[in-house]
């Protein structure tokens, strides 16, 4: 016969949040009361693993425990770090020079980055170069891209425009049959391309990290 | 005359200050900034957060006028530094959430354009050009709905 493991896991949440109502000697009731969030929510936020509480009520709850929502939420560092999966970065350069179709197969590790995102092993980044795509993108955001994540209507592609032989990264627009590349910039007047029927979508965005100066 | 600048001389030969700053350790950007102060004439080294000495005002006294101004000015952007920064954004195709992490704590969380933008605490703790990024991120999503509700439903003629 086999064996039931009754142990139920918990998350984060809901070990901080117990932690931290018996450091600040609140019960449920009490909590309840102070922070004006339900006794169901409140239960839910200590034995639900998998519960999915609004802000609104996270902070609430933080405000009577006198703590921040990052100390009840946050992810530790070192935590992320473990699932780590290390992917290729390319040069503009290096990929002007490459078969499109071939990427990222071809591309031979100059240097790599990390994410903590399910990517396919057909991910790279690249880094953002100009002000295009500015706010959203500051320039030398790492851009990291999967070829087998399908594309759709105003996600961010890198595609590249065999008419100029060059590679550009644009949100995508479809309006069936058609598909438009657009530089989010406010400032980019004309900046809306039509994507000809040989331009080439190499892949689509997954993440953007940020790199502070 | 003579004797008076000569005397003026001497007092400027002699140390005035009590204390000098000997190393300074961190960013005040990632507040985490720490200065290491000697006490002049001995070996003895201490090292104290920028905000710690402005505090303890008979200390900052001690300090020549150049440290003195240092040590307030990376007091000061110390506080004003954001607590918060976005350092990633993850796209998929229901959502785009920012990932926000915490200076101080080194921890992070996910959370989508709109809550941030309801919540008065973490715009307040984040950046201007983060507090941009975001609104930026919650206009253009508010437009695509808006554009998906007002697109014309497609008639069915048969049906009249």
């Amino acid at each position: 016969m086999s064996k039931i493991n009754y142990a139920k896991k918990y998350s984060t949440l809901n070990l901080r949040l117990c932690e931290n109502m018996h450091l600040n000697k609140y019960n449920i009731t009490s909590l309840s009361k102070e922070s004006g969030v339900a006794i169901g929510t409140i239960q839910k936020l200590m034995t639900d693993p998998h519960c999915n509480p609004t802000l609104s009520s996270l902070e609430a709850i933080c405000n009577v425990l006198n703590i921040s929502v990052s100390e009840l939420i946050g992810e530790n560092k070192n935590n992320r770090n473990q699932n780590q999966i290390i992917i290729p970065l390319v040069s503009w350069e290096t990929l002007t020079e490459m078969n499109a179709k071939k990427i990222p197969e071809q591309i031979k590790s100059e240097a790599t980055v990390t994410t903590s995102r399910k990517v396919s092993n057909e991910t790279f980044a690249v880094k953002m170069n100009g002000n295009s795509m500015l706010p959203l993108f500051p320039d030398g955001t790492l851009l990291i891209l999967d070829k087998q994540k399908t594309y759709y209507d105003t996600c961010y592609i890198l595609a590249k425009l065999e008419t100029h032989n060059i590679f550009v990264f644009k949100q995508l627009l479809i309006d069936e049959p058609y598909k438009y590349i657009k530089a989010i910039n406010p400032a980019f007047k004309e900046n809306i391309t039509k994507l000809e029927a040989k331009d080439k979508i190499i892949a689509t965005l997954v993440e953007a990290q940020i790199q502070y100066k | 005359m003579k004797i008076l600048k000569k005397l003026y001389g001497w007092l400027n030969f002699l140390p005035k200050n009590s204390f000098k700053i000997v190393e300074i350790t961190g960013s005040t950007q990632t507040k985490n900034s720490s200065i290491t102060y000697q006490v002049c004439g001995t070996s003895t080294t201490t090292t104290e957060k920028p905000e710690a000495i402005v505090d303890a005002l008979m200390e900052i006294k001690g300090f020549s006028k150049e440290d003195s101004q240092l040590i307030y000015r990376m007091a000061i952007t110390e506080k004003q530094a954001p607590n918060l920064k976005i350092t990633n954004i993850v796209f998929d195709e229901n959502q785009i959430l920012f990932e926000i992490e915490d200076i101080q704590l080194q921890s992070s969380f996910k959370l989508p354009a709109e809550e941030i933008i309801n919540s008065q605490v973490l715009i307040n703790s984040l950046s201007v050009t983060d507090v941009i990024i975001v609104h930026f991120q919650y206009i253009k999503k508010t437009e695509l709905e808006n554009k998906l509700q007002k697109k014309p439903q497609v008639i069915q003629f048969d049906r009249i």
